[in-house]
């Protein structure tokens, strides 16, 4: 579990500065501490929420629909209205959290199935 | 399946005992002598046997051992089962069971059930698990209904998906 947060930890940390480089016009361009240590603190708040996601996919899947089509909404509203370096890393989150749900969802409904498949072959006999 | 019965019987028996034909059991008429270990039926009782048949058919069991006594083991009381060097634990809710069996013994035997193999070795019962995370290296950790937690190895990912019919 340690090894998994630390893992993602550093991953959103390699993202969150690779979208720093690549975005020239916007305050976080600058190569300073303070926005080394905003990108850090940004990095473990989206390991936290992601980490945090994953435990509530799994406890309301049968909401699984309805959590993409929100997330879809956030992620169109992102691309039209936001602002470039918001746009990127809040759309970054949005298609990792969306990639989550739809690789622990689709997996938790077959195994929920199966159970439930299996309950009813083990009452028929 | 092996029958010890008077000849006279023995083709009224075969007919009635067609469908257990693949059951490893040796069913032995009263009156009739065997050396083994065997299950005695009587003729005129014929009911129990059939009844006796269908339960073991229907729910299959393991057998157990703990603190050198003998238990029968209902396959869906099985959490999962754990091959460790020489011996191999079947563990359950309650309790953990040594059993005579290897565990690819094991897993050749409970092929069809709800049990699959996890890791090397492990097998574990999809019915006992309450839900999945994803982990590092493709792996999957397995938390199971008694708050348990194990390791579905990235060798044994595509077989357990296409077990639980993930599309």
């Amino acid at each position: 579990m340690k090894e998994k947060i630390g893992i993602r930890f550093l991953t959103q940390f390699i993202v969150m500065c690779l979208i720093r480089l690549f975005i020239s016009e916007s305050y976080y361009s600058e190569m300073n501490v303070t926005v080394t240590l905003i990108m850090l603190a940004y990095a473990f708040l989206f390991t936290l929420l992601l980490e945090s996601f994953d435990r509530f996919i799994v406890h309301y899947v049968k909401y699984s629909k309805y959590m993409a089509i929100v997330m879809g909404i956030c992620l169109a509203f992102l691309v039209f209205k936001g602002e470039t370096y918001d746009k990127f890393i809040f759309g970054y989150l949005l298609i990792v959290m969306l990639k989550d749900l739809w690789k622990l969802a689709s997996m938790q409904l077959s195994l929920e199935e199966f159970q439930h498949n299996y309950e009813n072959k083990s009452e028929n006999h | 399946m092996k029958l010890i019965c008077k000849e006279e019987h023995r083709k009224l028996l075969l007919e009635k005992l067609k469908e257990y034909e693949d059951l490893d059991i040796v069913f032995v008429e009263y009156g009739e002598s065997y050396e083994g270990m065997g299950y005695q039926f009587d003729i005129n009782h014929l009911d129990n046997l059939m009844k006796y048949l269908k339960e073991l058919k229907d729910q299959e069991y393991l057998i157990g051992y703990q603190n050198e006594r003998m238990y029968r083991i209902a396959v869906n009381n099985v959490l999962y089962i754990e091959g460790l060097s020489k011996e191999c634990y079947l563990v359950t809710l309650t309790d953990e069971y040594k059993s005579e069996y290897k565990l690819y013994e094991l897993e050749e035997k409970l092929q069809g059930t709800s049990f699959i193999r996890i890791s090397k070795s492990m097998l574990v019962n999809i019915y006992f698990i309450d839900y999945i995370q994803a982990e590092m290296n493709m792996k999957y950790g397995l938390y199971m209904k008694n708050n348990m937690k194990l390791t579905l190895s990235r060798k044994y990912v595509s077989d357990f998906k296409k077990k639980i019919g993930k599309r």
